[in-house]
């Protein structure tokens, strides 16, 4: 199995000029190699005499695509956005720690954009959809359930989803873990700075009905109620409150498995770029997402409103 | 008021006293943070402390104290209205500054980009800070830090090469 068949991405930018004419992407040989150069985005190898002696993950495993460029899989990074080609569970279940039938089972459900960062901790199969994690700059909480701002989900992931060494205390979650030598802690600072500095990408020219958007900004603010929760320059009420599952027409499952049982309002940004929506991905377009809403909450939005909602949402 | 009252107002009103002789300069918008290896000065263009941004120069200087047994010690301040993004930060209460991004320049070249902590050494003046640590850019711990995690990562992935 070659790097890119599990969503893996390589940095163009970081191969010699020319070398992709020369090797065969088939070749896992060829992956070793990318390694060894820092070109497979999210994955940070260490090769020695041809061979892979050591590798680790970093946040752009999940958090950076590429841009396409060179071809499918490979060009320049594009860091914040969701790696939605990422199969995390395929990737796992071939790892020997996970090689009975259960964990397998489990891991090979998840299918590619989806991870489930509280498995390991529950035991519980209920996978969330690879947020993009740009345009966080003035967002109070970060994860699908506010559960922390940007550093606490951060040192999360980081102890107990990708093994860092650096602790992590939660007792809402009742976990307490402190790997040393402390890596974590003194790069959270810089580690912050970068990520509240990526900014979300604008909607290419042309990608939405400018007047139809005015028109559904009006429906926003007015008969959809929407901006009396996703309010505010983030278009999200997260500093302020939470919401309950059933308040919003959402599984509970994952609520419940968070450390504040509830969900957070998705601030709104670059929407054009990160289909599906919602956490669990269950809205596959925009007009979904406001099919769901109109239901829920009776909004007895029109057919044309509804349009016009759409096409402001594409133009966040 | 001139300018040096008004700056030694507002590095008394974060709990900084002016130092005799402090020269003062006009704020100049840059980049970004930069640490010229050659001639040992690092220019920071937005120093956020409370309310209030400085533009300031520090000079590298040794300090047996200090954990990296290096040191800054500021030469010139003055307020400014620029902004910057990952602009360094001043917190009084723990004497801490943090520089998120400083780019390294030896002639002339970005030869990389790092984050640092420095405490004030409490009582000095000129005012000293201490270097306490040094790590890389946000944007290279995004990329290429794993934190230490190949322990799990190394049995997992070899499997999938």
């Amino acid at each position: 199995m070659t790097a890119l068949s599990v969503g893996l991405k390589v940095d163009a930018e970081a191969l010699p000029p020319g070398i992709l004419g020369t090797v065969d992407l088939n070749d896992p040989a060829t992956t070793v190699a990318l390694l060894g150069m820092n070109a497979v985005v999210g994955l940070h190898g260490t090769v020695v005499d041809g061979k892979l002696v050591k590798v680790g993950a970093t946040c752009a495993l999940c958090h950076s695509d590429v841009d396409d460029s060179v071809m499918e899989g490979i060009g320049r990074r594009l860091d914040g956005y969701a790696n939605r080609d990422l199969d995390p569970g395929a990737i796992l279940a071939l790892s020997p720690a996970f090689a009975d039938a259960q964990s397998q089972a489990v891991l090979k459900s998840w299918g590619p954009g989806f991870y489930d960062p509280r498995f390991n901790q529950d035991g519980i199969n209920h996978p969330v959809l690879i947020p993009p994690i740009y345009g966080l700059d003035g967002v109070p909480l970060e994860t699908y359930t506010g559960d922390g701002p940007i550093s606490y989900w951060n040192s999360y992931v980081a102890v107990t989803q990708m093994g860092a060494k650096g602790p992590f205390f939660d007792p809402r979650l009742g976990i307490a873990v402190n790997r040393r030598p402390d890596m974590l802690t003194a790069r959270l600072p810089a580690l912050f700075a970068y990520q509240v500095s990526i900014p979300a990408p604008p909607p290419p020219q042309g990608s939405y009905d400018t007047a139809a958007a005015a028109r559904g900004q009006l429906v926003f603010t007015g008969p959809g109620n929407c901006a009396s929760c996703h309010s505010g320059p983030r278009f999200t009420d997260a500093g302020l409150r939470l919401h309950s599952a059933e308040e919003v027409g959402m599984e509970p499952l994952t609520a419940e498995r968070s450390a504040t049982g509830n969900y957070r309002t998705t601030p709104l940004r670059a929407l054009w770029q990160h289909a599906p929506y919602f956490h669990d991905g269950s809205a596959a377009t925009l007009n979904d997402v406001v099919q769901h809403y109109n239901s829920h909450f009776s909004l007895g939005l029109t057919a044309s409103q509804q349009a016009d909602l759409v096409e402001y949402l594409k133009s966040l | 008021m001139n300018t040096r009252k008004c700056v030694t107002a507002m590095l008394t009103s974060i709990g900084l006293q002016c130092m005799p002789g402090l020269p003062l300069i006009a704020a100049e918008a840059t980049a970004s943070a930069s640490f010229n290896i050659d001639t040992g000065i690092l220019t920071l263009p937005v120093v956020q402390a409370g309310n209030q941004s400085f533009a300031a120069t520090l000079a590298l200087v040794p300090l047996a104290t200090s954990p990296t047994g290096a040191a800054f010690e500021l030469r010139n301040a003055a307020i400014t209205t620029n902004t910057a993004t990952g602009a360094a930060t001043f917190n009084r209460q723990q004497g801490l500054v943090t520089l998120p991004a400083v780019d390294l320049v030896q002639g002339g070249n970005v030869l990389e980009t790092i984050s640092a902590e420095m405490d004030l050494v409490e009582g000095s003046t000129p005012f000293l800070f201490a270097v306490a640590s040094v790590t890389e850019s946000g944007k290279k711990i995004f990329r290429h830090v794993t934190f230490g995690d190949e322990q799990l990562w190394t049995d997992t992935l070899k499997h999938t090469m």
